[in-house]
């Protein structure tokens, strides 16, 4: 039986993250230069965008930020687009 | 009421249609709600939607950043090795998964009997390490084929039944 629920809350934390990452997918060639070797995390639908070094650094700005990384589209930006062989 | 799922897959009209992110020249992706019932665990998560991996596959670093500890999974006693064009790696089993995906008319929750945990395979360099840290799961057949993939309008795709 199920113990874990799914609440409207939940349902919105995936929608926000849904449109961080669509926006991230659409951008991440226009981030590319600026943001080579920088990890980053798209809030309010790539309103906001933070990034850092590290992605412990990057987790502590998004909280100082008021947010949850849950809700945010987080990526290494690589200076050359990595092609993932499945 | 087959005849008249088909009849209305037939129409164009799904049941149930979750959209998937096509962007061009990139994989599809697709969002949702993992559950793990016995670990407590209910998070957020991307996949790429990859119709060459049987099972769905959690990287050891995304599975690590939700709480699930890979040699702790050795309990299960259930060892694999997974490998790809790119190389191999250990894999070990984490059960009781539900996704919860965003659809047409709401959600639809898919349960998995479990889901593989692939072990970080050995990097060259430090590009490598961090890019493998926010490496996406990847959603397999074992979701995927209890659908059909439809490629839509710009940038979308759709799993639909």
């Amino acid at each position: 039986m199920a113990t874990i629920t799914v609440e409207k809350s939940d349902l919105d934390k995936l929608t926000e993250f849904t449109k961080n990452t669509h926006w991230l997918l659409e951008n991440i060639e226009n981030l590319r230069e600026k943001y080579a070797d920088r990890y980053i995390a798209v809030l309010d639908s790539g309103r906001t965008l933070l990034d850092a070094s590290s992605l412990e650094e990057l987790n502590d700005r998004i909280i100082r930020y008021g947010k949850s990384p849950e809700i945010c589209a987080i990526e290494f930006v690589t200076r050359e687009p990595y092609l993932l062989i499945l | 009421m087959l005849a008249l799922r088909r009849y209305l897959m037939g129409g164009m009209t799904a049941l149930v249609s979750i959209q998937l992110m096509a962007v061009k020249g990139d994989h599809c992706y697709v969002t949702a709600l993992f559950i793990c019932e016995h670990l407590n665990i209910k998070t957020t998560q991307k996949f790429v939607v990859d119709t060459g991996t049987i099972h769905t596959t959690f990287p050891e670093t995304r599975a690590k950043e939700i709480g699930v500890d890979f040699e702790k999974l050795e309990t299960y006693k259930i060892k694999l090795k997974m490998g790809g064009i790119g190389g191999g790696s250990d894999a070990r089993m984490l059960g009781g998964i539900r996704l919860v995906f965003t659809a047409t008319n709401g959600t639809t929750e898919e349960p998995l009997q479990f889901v593989h945990v692939l072990k970080n395979p050995l990097t060259r360099d430090e590009e490598e390490r961090k890019m493998l840290a926010t490496f996406p799961c990847l959603l397999g057949l074992d979701i995927i084929r209890r659908f059909s993939l439809r490629f839509g309008e710009k940038n979308f795709a759709y799993l639909e039944r």
